[in-house]
């Protein structure tokens, strides 16, 4: 995706996928659950100085930038949730100074949460996506308000600042030295890593080099858990938050994942909420239904799918779409996706195959991945056997659930759209040209999609003409 | 080289990067030959919203230029649009609904999805260019989505991207001897088939030398007869005729 994250967030931003150390339990020390305490920041200890009140104008810039980029969610029903997940988890602490708690899920298939210092909380559609139920995303937004009260943004920019500073000075100190000079072997590495970096931009280096404070990380799990609990969410949904992060993306040759995920540290992240969960068990706290949860993220489930299927994601569009369908058999819409998602794996397997697991597979795959259009991707596929038996059953697939939903309602019309694509993709031409002309019937002339049928159907039209076609 | 000469070395070269230089290098241009031959035809381009990133390198880290970034995204786009009227070509807008009765947000959700889907492509696209020429690259029929891709013949992709150095992180870059702490700004201008959504042009220009931040209100003057030069290597709009003639 062209829209990136600019450097502030990546000050700002956190924590579920950057590496850090387990939080300590011992500094928590926190009492049973139903009276744990959260704590709620510096507060008016913290003094403003020029270098925060310059953060604090650029995150709001991103904050309307999100917005005219069009990447800011805005449905109803998922704002909703999200607001009544944020705001119990704010229970009633005091709000610092020049912040306004906002909650956002944001257009980004990157598995990603991340608050900015002014109060706005971003949840990644890509996370939402991932997550099973509302006590995970109250672990998440209990995480990511942790950083707002403790003013995390403010005194990493300082920090980082100084930290800047000293690599300017190193980095000219490393290059001052003469080749196996004086310096020790680990100062030279160190240099060689920065400037590498340093082509990428000096906020990165900082985060990559050095990583967000890890003593920020840990108060921000001890807190945000902390905060989950008060609100009555079962803490142990935090762990498995974490186990999520670290099964993520297995699909793909080009996992979208966010920083570290690999890192071994998440485990120990994992460990420290178990064994808070296990400190704090009691039977009023809740997970929240998972198939409400899927109900309530369904928009932004939709559009990762959506996301998935114009990025060369398909396995995870199939699993995404799966997961929906089995959770609202009924909905036409689902089931569509679903079809689509088959349709768009063509050739290649549900799955990774056992070639594809292995180093060398995986290595080779994501090279072709970097060399291939998706259109030379498949076709090289259709060339094995295995390819094209992965087709023939994708391909069944789609068929039998667009004609269910075509079934069970007849005017969907984007079930015919989506069958008519894939004869198309089949050679059966005629047939695709009936399909495209029944969702031409069904859709008004001025549907977005109304121009791209036409010309499909006038193309089939011509081929289904054409010699040789029977 | 000892330390005082590259620091006495770095001094003189800061002193002359307040001299402005705006010479623009046109790095490479690619296009089919429909194109160039004039069997396709370029008289209406759709605008994708423009993308300008601009950053701060100095010697206290990166700095954010969101402010500067949008001001320079809406230079990019004036000067971009400016020239495609004066070569003869009608523009309109992707997030224009026309007649189609979309909701705003059906259309930005179609605009993230092209765009999602030419970052995909760009990543073989910019390994090997040339192939454009074969019709190698396309974003999809998607394209067709837009309402504007009714009347257009191509939909146009601005995408600019710079880095500001300040004076202390250059005269640091001149003593460290590397080339990474010096100002640039890229401008990659690409079009797409607006029905089909194939490749059909793909261009980089870009200034290499120091030019402080002054780009950023100067767009014309850096990348202005760069512009031309392109819209007449496509023969779009009156530059078709232009050659006729």
């Amino acid at each position: 995706m062209r829209v990136r994250i600019p450097a502030l967030v990546l000050l700002g931003f956190c924590p579920l996928l950057f590496p850090q150390q387990a939080p300590s339990i011992g500094a928590a020390a926190l009492p049973g659950a139903g009276s744990v305490q959260v704590p709620g920041g510096p507060g008016p200890a913290f003094a403003f100085t020029k270098i925060d009140t310059d953060l604090l104008d650029e995150a709001n810039a991103v904050d309307a930038l999100y917005e005219k980029k069009g990447l800011v969610m805005h449905d109803p029903a998922l704002q909703s949730f999200l607001d009544s997940v944020g705001n119990r988890v704010l229970a009633n602490r005091p709000i610092p100074e020049n912040v306004t708690f906002r909650f956002r899920a944001l257009r980004d298939p990157m598995v990603n949460a991340f608050a900015l210092p002014n109060g706005s909380i971003y949840v990644t559609t890509g996370l939402l996506a991932l997550l099973e139920n509302e006590a995970q995303l109250a672990g998440v937004l209990g995480h990511e308000t942790s950083h707002v009260f403790e003013r995390h943004t403010y005194l990493e920019n300082r920090s980082v600042r100084r930290k800047a500073l000293t690599i300017n000075i190193l980095e000219i100190a490393a290059a001052a030295a003469p080749v196996g000079g004086n310096l020790s072997e680990g100062v030279q590495l160190f240099g060689a890593s920065v400037q590498l970096a340093a082509m990428i931009g000096s906020d990165i280096i900082v985060a990559t080099i050095y990583g967000y404070s890890r003593d920020m990380e840990r108060q921000a799990d001890s807190d945000g858990i902390a905060a989950m609990t008060a609100a009555s969410y079962d803490p142990a949904a935090m762990a498995r938050s974490f186990e999520l992060l670290d099964l993520d993306s297995s699909l793909e040759y080009e996992p979208v994942q966010g920083f570290y995920r690999d890192h071994p540290k998440l485990s120990e992240r994992r460990e420290f909420a178990t064994q808070f969960a296990s400190e704090h068990k009691s039977g009023a706290l809740v997970t929240g239904d998972p198939k409400a949860y899927l109900d309530n993220v369904s928009p932004a489930i939709c559009y990762e799918i959506e996301t998935d299927l114009s990025s060369r994601r398909e396995r995870t569009a199939v699993d995404r779409a799966s997961k929906l369908s089995a959770a609202f058999p009924d909905n036409p819409k689902y089931k569509v996706l679903l079809a689509d998602s088959y349709r768009a794996l063509g050739a290649k397997t549900k799955a990774p195959t056992d070639e594809e697991r292995t180093r060398h597979g995986q290595a080779e795959h994501r090279k072709e991945y970097f060399s291939m259009t998706p259109e030379e991707e498949q076709s090289k596929l259709r060339e094995k056997p295995e390819g094209q038996a992965a087709l023939r059953d994708n391909q069944a697939m789609a068929e039998q659930l667009y004609k269910s939903v075509i079934q069970s309602n007849p005017n969907y019309a984007a079930a015919h759209s989506g069958l008519g694509f894939l004869f198309e993709q089949e050679g059966k031409y005629n047939e695709a040209a009936t399909e495209y002309q029944t969702y031409l019937q069904m859709e008004s002339g001025t549907s977005m999609d109304h121009l791209r049928i036409q010309r499909r159907l006038a193309a089939v039209q011509k081929l289904a003409g054409s010699p040789g076609h029977t | 080289m000892p330390l005082k000469v590259r620091i006495l070395a770095a001094l003189i070269c800061t002193g002359l990067f307040g001299f402005r230089a705006y010479a623009t290098t046109p790095s490479w241009s690619y296009e089919n030959r429909k194109v160039t031959s004039g069997e396709f035809l370029i008289r209406t381009a759709c605008m994708m919203p423009v993308e300008g990133k601009l950053s701060k390198v100095t010697m206290k880290g990166g700095e954010g230029m969101s402010k500067e970034s949008e001001n320079w995204t809406e230079n990019l786009q004036n000067m971009v649009e400016a020239h495609l009227k004066t070569a003869g070509v009608q523009v309109l807008q992707a997030s224009d609904p026309m007649a189609s009765g979309a909701s705003d947000d059906e259309i930005q959700q179609v605009i993230l999805e092209l765009d999602q889907k030419y970052g995909e492509i760009t990543k073989t696209l910019n390994k090997k260019p040339k192939d454009i020429g074969e019709s190698r690259y396309t974003i999809g029929d998607d394209a067709a989505l837009l309402p504007c891709s009714a009347k257009a013949d191509v939909l146009v992709f601005v995408e600019g991207e710079g880095q500001v150095t300040s004076g202390g992180k250059k005269a640091m870059g001149m003593i460290v001897g590397g080339s990474a702490n010096t100002s640039y700004a890229t401008l990659v201008l690409t079009m797409a088939d607006a029905k089909t959504g194939e490749i059909i042009a793909f261009s980089r220009m870009s200034n290499a030398e120091s030019f402080g931040d002054k780009f950023v209100d100067q767009t014309e003057e850096v990348y202005g007869k760069a512009l031309n030069k392109q819209f007449e290597r496509l023969r779009i709009g009156m530059y078709l005729d232009k050659k006729k003639h």
